[in-house]
Parts: structure tokens; C-alpha cells; sequence
């Protein structure tokens, strides 16, 4: 019914009454009761919201009304966003029986504009993951291909629209959890510049990393959900929001490729199709030239000390006694309070989720904070600025989104180092801070990504220029 | 390397409970993690400040205004023990006079 329509396609088509909302809303929900057993992008459904929201949007196109920009356009959220009275999880068990009391600001935002929500996405434990293997719902699978992993963390806000069962989705992007499974599953995955998207409502993991964003089925819808939801928020102080506007003459621009993303370690799949892609981009008038990103290649490095140290002061918070998982609950049978933090952290986390904790709690410990947390955020500074001195000279950088193809389920769960390697391209944008946008690139096969970097809030030419390479692929 | 002594510590402090295998595990694990951030060690950091956020922040302050909240029930459903409406948790407290 809408596998092939835009957002703008299904306003229209609403508008011209060749459906309505809760015929639509219907269909979809038919077709993920269907079909999603197989994918499992699903943790909770959001049914009876989803008709309620459509039932206002028919009374609005019934009356006549001018429809705000989300009308009537069914999503689905990755399932460490908030929404008031619906469980949310973040893919652990020591949220199992937790029940959000409020919205998030991006869904407050979703809701002000008639979207349409069916549901929370399956997601790696606290979204720390590159493959939506570390989830306590067990693994999501990719819809191109269900032996293998549709990537992660936003592996059930990937899976989900790749499926045909939402036209977008809302994933959040610490180090590349929207950019590598949307690349994974042949589609558009925007991460923010950090400030642009209100992070109040999103369950925090690594604070000064976190950004929300869209996935889509193309370059325009994310447009428009992107628009949607950013902007400032008194609710949280570090979105402020900016939202500079600017034209891109496809004559007039330079696009940096740097030459230390080109090295070993990438598939030779990967490099043809980005290759092939840039030649093309070359024919079309396109002046591309190499660049060179020294620290860039220090960016995975950083953020293995960056994340687990935020994480791990993040995660003290679930101590499973204001809310969590009651069957964890062991009041009686402990000697003290401590014990039973224990207990419930213990069992409460996953494998992954427990990893991360414990060398971010090693690195923030005494007598190894200088020689880890402070010298990776020294380097960080060495990392932005190799970005802002970069676009003095370029519009726009370009990389492969991810080294790899799409892997098998199970072929990289048990080595953190090899899955960590997921995230070699898509953590300096979240390091530097800086807005990328990854949509698909391959002609056939398996699905690759091209990675576009764009500098501080410069999100709308992000999004021209992603629309150009669109078309000329 | 991390040794299993050093896990055990860190569990402490991290409020993680861990049998021996997981103790052993982590003590793998951790060491392969550092050992591939211990390239950070090679580069010149001299002369350089941190960044603690990628963009420049500023404190922003609002007046303390007291909002009406209808939530209690809804917060204290989710209290894995309660009674009359307080959160249950084990005393923290030693009792000298024993």
C-alpha cells in the first residue's frame, strides 16, 4: 500500500481520499502482525494510540483543515525514546516492566504534527551495539536478507521501514546507530549535528555524543522529519537548535574524500560501489578532491574510552528500586541495600551493557583518568579542529558509512574488538559534533552506504546535496 | 591486561555482581579493548585543552517554579516493593545499640 510512496505521495493520496488514516493504519497493522515474527523489529505495539491519532487525522481532512507536515505518516520509535504510558525497555531486561510517565520533546513534536506512532523498535542493549544481536528481545533481522543482521543499534528503526511496516522511524546515533543500519538496509539515516534534536525523553548513553534522528526511505522524507523534530528546547540545555539555510550549486561546490578511510580493512565490495559512485559524481561536474583527516583514524579510539565512561555514569541510575524489573526485585533475601543493586545489575544487564560499564568505571577510576578519559577528549579537540580547518576548504566530506557489507547473524557477536571495527567511519562526526547523512549507493547486491559529513548545523545543504547524489545514482 | 583482582574491584565500585567465569571473561575482554585504545597513547596531546562537548555550551538558569504533577500513581506503580504509597528499600543504617 505504500511501499513505494513518499511522505508527501501519502498526504496527497489522503487528501484525495484513496484511503484514510485508519485504513491505512490497518493495512500496516495486518501486515506487521504478518509478517514481523520473521524480522522481530517489534518490542511493544502501539495499536490503539496509532488508531486514535488516525481517527483525528480523518476528522481533519473530513473538515477540511489544512494538515501539518506529519499527518496521517505511521512511524515507529526506537524503543529508548520516551512516550508517555507505554513500557520502555531500551532492549534490557532491567527496564522490562518500566512504563514512561511522560514524552519525549521529539515526540511531543511527532505528535503536534498528526504522525502516526505504531509502535517501539527492537534496539542493542542501551543502544550499545553494531549488529541489534545485544537485545534482551533477541535479535532483529535484516529484511534484504534475513541471515543477516540488519546492523545496529537502530536495528529495529532500520528493519522496520526496510520492511514496509512505517514510512519512518526514530533512531538515536552515539557512534553511527542510525547511519550503519540504515546503510545496512538500503536506506536514508540522518544523525544531527549534536544540539540540533532535543535529547529530553531519550534514554542517555554516552551524553555528549547522543543525538535523534530519522530513517527513511529516501532524502525528502528525512527532510521533512528532520524539520519536524529539531529545534531548541528549554527542556534541554544543550540543543540549541540552529538552523542554517543555504543553497548548493552542484558547479559551484568541493567534496573531500579523505585518503585515510580508503586503507586497509575496508571490503573491496564496499570500496567498488563508493568508488563507482564518486566517478560518477566526477562526471556530473562535481569538483571532488582528496583531503587527509590525520586524527580521524583516532576517533574509534576516543570513543572507546568516551563511551563507557558517560555510559557507565549514565547506567548507575538503574539501581532497580524506583522502577525496572520486579522479578529482579530481591529485598528479603539480601543482607543489604548494595547487595541488591548487585543482584539486580547483574542480572538486569547483558554481557555487552556490563563490558561497557566496567572499563568506563576502570577508566574514570582512580590514578586512570588523566592517561584515558582526558587524553581522549585532548584528542577530540585534535579531531574537531581537523574538521573545522577541513571545511575552510570543502562543502562536504564523503566516506564509505560503514567498512563492511551487511554480516551474518552470530559472525561477530562474541568479539567486541571485530564489532566495535563496525563503527571505524561513523564516530567522528559524533566526536567532532558535526551533522552526516548516510543513503544508499549500491545498484545491486547487498545494501552500501555513502556517508555525507557536512560541518556545524549546515543540515539543510546536507540534505540538497544528499538529494543531488540521489538522483544521479 | 586487567587482572581478576582489579575486576573485582571495579565490580565493586561499578555495584555489579560477577561469578568467577564473568570475572575471567571481562579480565579477556577489557585487556583487548585497551590494548587497541592504547594507540591514543602516541599522539602528541602537549599544549592541547579538552573538549568535554562538541559544541561551545553555556549555563542556562530558570526561575524555580513549582509545576502541578498528577503522575504520583503512575510513579508509584512501577516501585518494585512499596507500602502506602512510600518506596521500600533496605535500611542503610546500622543500629549501635545492639
Amino acid at each position: 500500500m505504500i511501499t513505494n510512496l513518499t511522505i508527501k505521495d501519502i498526504q496527497d493520496q489522503l487528501k484525495q481520499g484513496k484511503f484514510t488514516a485508519i485504513q491505512l493504519v490497518d493495512f500496516l497493522i495486518a501486515k506487521i502482525e504478518k509478517e514481523d515474527p520473521a524480522i522481530n523489529s517489534f518490542v511493544y505495539k502501539s495499536y490503539d494510540l496509532a488508531r486514535e491519532q488516525a481517527k483525528k487525522v480523518d476528522e481533519m481532512i473530513a473538515a477540511g483543515k489544512e494538515l501539518p507536515a506529519l499527518a496521517g505518516i505511521p512511524c515507529a520509535i526506537k524503543d529508548n525514546i520516551l512516550i508517555d504510558g507505554i513500557n520502555c525497555s531500551a532492549g534490557s531486561n532491567i527496564l522490562k516492566d518500566y512504563i514512561a510517565s511522560y514524552d519525549a520533546t521529539v515526540i511531543q513534536k511527532l505528535k503536534e504534527q498528526g504522525a502516526i506512532i505504531l509502535g517501539k523498535l527492537n534496539l542493542d542493549e542501551f543502544a550499545m551495539g553494531s549488529s541489534g544481536e545485544y537485545s534482551a528481545f533477541g535479535p532483529t533481522k535484516n529484511p534484504k536478507d534475513l541471515e543477516r543482521v540488519p546492523g545496529g543499534s537502530s536495528s529495529g528503526p532500520a528493519a522496520a521501514v526496510a520492511a514496509g511496516f512505517c514510512q519512518f522511524s526514530l533512531g538515536s546515533d552515539t557512534g553511527g546507530s542510525i547511519r550503519q543500519p540504515a546503510s545496512f538496509c538500503g536506506l536514508v539515516g540522518l544523525k544531527p549535528t549534536y544540539g540540533a534534536v532535543s535529547r529530553y525523553g531519550l534514554i542517555s548513553l554516552a551524553s555528549s555524543l547522543d543525538q535523534i534522528g530519522p530513517i527513511t526511505k529516501n532524502v525528502d522524507d528525512a527532510r521533512i522529519v528532520y524539520q519536524a523534530i529539531m529545534g531548541k528546547d528549554p527542556k534541554d540545555s544543550t540543543c540549541i537548535g540552529e538552523d542554517n539555510k543555504g543553497e548548493v550549486d552542484i558547479k559551484k561546490i568541493k567534496i573531500g574524500i579523505p585518503k585515510e578511510y580508503f586503507v586497509s580493512g575496508i571490503d573491496p565490495e564496499v570500496e567498488k560501489t563508493i568508488k563507482a559512485t564518486i566517478d560518477k559524481l566526477k562526471e556530473s561536474g562535481v569538483d571532488v578532491v582528496e583531503i587527509s583527516l590525520p586524527y580521524n583514524k583516532y576517533a574509534l579510539a576516543c570513543y572507546q574510552i568516551l563511551l563507557p565512561a558517560e555510559a557507565s555514569a549514565n547506567l548507575a541510575r538503574y539501581d532497580n528500586i524506583r522502577y525496572g524489573n520486579k522479578e529482579l526485585h530481591s529485598g528479603d533475601f539480601r543482607e543489604s541495600l548494595e547487595e541488591i543493586y548487585r543482584y539486580a545489575r547483574q542480572q538486569g544487564f547483558g554481557p555487552e551493557v556490563r563490558r561497557r560499564i566496567m572499563l568506563g568505571t576502570y577508566a574514570l577510576s582512580a590514578g586512570y583518568y588523566d592517561a584515558y578519559y582526558l587524553r581522549a577528549q585532548k584528542v577530540r579537540t585534535l579531531i574537531q579542529n581537523e574538521f573545522r580547518q577541513a571545511f575552510k576548504y570543502v562543502d562536504f566530506i564523503i566516506t564509505p558509512t560503514c567498512p563492511t557489507l551487511p554480516f551474518k547473524l552470530g559472525e561477530r557477536k562474541d568479539d567486541p574488538v571485530t564489532m566495535y571495527l563496525s563503527d571505524l567511519f561513523t564516530t567522528p562526526a559524533n566526536i567532532a559534533g558535526v551533522c552526516a547523512i548516510s543513503i544508499p549507493c549500491a545498484k545491486e547486491g547487498l545494501p552500501v552506504g555513502l556517508q555525507i559529513i557536512g560541518n556545524f548545523f549546515q543540515e539543510d545543504k546536507l540534505f540538497k546535496i544528499a538529494k543531488i547524489f540521489e538522483e544521479i545514482k | 591486561m586487567i587482572s581478576q583482582e582489579q575486576i573485582k574491584h571495579i565490580a565493586k565500585l561499578a555495584r555489579i555482581a560477577l561469578n568467577a567465569d564473568e570475572e575471567k571473561q571481562l579480565s579477556n575482554d577489557l585487556g583487548k579493548i585497551l590494548d587497541y585504545i592504547q594507540q591514543l597513547q602516541q599522539v602528541d596531546v602537549s599544549n592541547v585543552n579538552p573538549s568535554f562537548h562538541a559544541i561551545d555550551q553555556e549555563n542556562i538558569l530558570r526561575e524555580d517554579i513549582a509545576i502541578e504533577s498528577n503522575k504520583q500513581e503512575a510513579i508509584i506503580s512501577q516501585f518494585p516493593e512499596s507500602q502506602a504509597g512510600f518506596n521500600k528499600v533496605k535500611s542503610i543504617f546500622e543500629n549501635n545499640d545492639n
